[in-house]
């Protein structure tokens, strides 16, 4: 089955992570098998219970920091997800979703593949003087596609880095639920 | 009673208790007496609570500010609490998941503009408040003529859930970012 990996870095009850949730759901209706990738953080969370029902499969990893003496088991395993990710991510997923640009400097030297999509999940309004506190870098790539998910997000990047900073694709996509009450 | 809910757990990247703390202020200024609100959400951060608690006590409207301090899912709230209405922040005509939840389980909904550069633009319903003033006069109407302006914010969030779905041309774009043919 056609895998999607979808990135983030908690799944506790949040908007991002409801959207991660729905466009996993989203997978599966479509036949797609949805893995999701939780950064730098073992807990358990409200979503964890959710996705398990469904029979997602949830990682949870260290991609920042790989050494970790005081957990050998957990940091042998990051290290074979980042080998994993580093070369292999373009023959295993169809895409690479990550949730929130705030974590896209997380795992945007890591995870190598030609179609990732970066969700940007904020508006400037939720930031101190209403600006994006993103490192340009991470909109360059013009393989890869910025999603966001209201029209002024779009104006808000374009204000902030400028057109001839911005060469990845960006794309709007509305939030959404695929069951309705 | 007037029952205002908020969704949003107590936490550092959270900037909507002093707002609301403050219009709460300027509805008891208004003379509007029988308005309450009730934040949902679980204490992640202290500092945040205790700053949100001491300006309910110095603008006194500690007796209209109540918390939970715990996450509750929304189908679990008192049915008083889900019989309110559940102000959400908006940046202009955009709302969240935490109000897309609440207009799809139908609980009256509100959306209290946080971004004042998009005032402009913004939708022309009773649902979507442009700024205080707007809030403010929404609560008022609640006050003076509860029956229709019920009326009008339910046909409001019909509309807000009406755009939830994904359509089928929805489905072949999100398609498109999960699976790219280029």
């Amino acid at each position: 089955m056609r895998k999607v990996l979808i990135v983030n870095n908690c799944l506790f009850i949040g908007g991002a992570e409801k959207l991660l949730f729905e466009l996993a759901v989203f997978c599966r209706s479509q036949g797609l098998e949805p893995v999701v990738l939780i950064l730098d953080n073992y807990e358990i969370e409200h979503y964890d219970k959710l996705l398990k029902e469904l029979k997602i499969e949830v990682i949870r990893v260290r991609l920042s920091t790989l050494i970790h003496f005081r957990k050998p088991l957990y940091m042998i395993r990051s290290i074979l997800w980042f080998i994993r990710l580093k070369y292999f991510a373009a023959k295993t997923y169809e895409s690479i979703q990550v949730i929130g640009l705030h974590n896209v400097d997380k795992v945007y030297h890591v995870i190598r593949h030609p179609h990732r999509s970066f969700w940007n999940v904020n508006n400037t309004i939720q930031f101190y003087n209403k600006i994006y506190p993103y490192q340009d870098f991470m909109l360059r790539n013009p393989d890869d596609t910025i999603v966001c998910i209201n029209e002024y997000e779009i104006d808000e990047l374009y204000n902030q880095y400028g057109r001839d900073v911005i060469k990845s694709e960006i794309k709007l996509f509305k939030l959404f639920l695929n069951d309705t009450d | 009673m007037i029952q205002i809910n908020v969704v949003a757990r107590i936490a550092g990247d959270k900037n909507s208790f002093i707002d609301i703390i403050y219009l709460m202020h300027r509805i008891k200024q208004s003379g509007m007496n029988d308005v309450k609100v009730l934040f949902i959400g679980g204490l992640h951060d202290t500092v945040v609570y205790h700053n949100a608690t001491r300006l309910s006590e110095l603008l006194g409207v500690s007796d209209r500010v109540g918390f939970t301090l715990k996450s509750i899912p929304l189908a679990q709230l008192p049915q008083e609490v889900k019989d309110g209405y559940f102000l959400h922040f908006s940046v202009g005509n955009f709302i969240g998941y935490s109000a897309i939840e609440t207009v799809n389980m139908g609980f009256k909904s509100i959306f209290y503009n946080a971004d004042p550069a998009l005032e402009a633009g913004m939708t022309d319903s009773i649902c979507f408040c442009r700024n205080m003033d707007h809030f403010i006069e929404l609560i008022r109407l609640l006050s003076t003529d509860r029956a229709n302006t019920d009326a009008a914010i339910i046909a409001g969030n019909k509309a807000a859930k009406a755009k939830i779905n994904l359509t089928e041309d929805d489905k072949i774009k999100l398609l498109s970012i999960l699976v790219p043919q280029k």
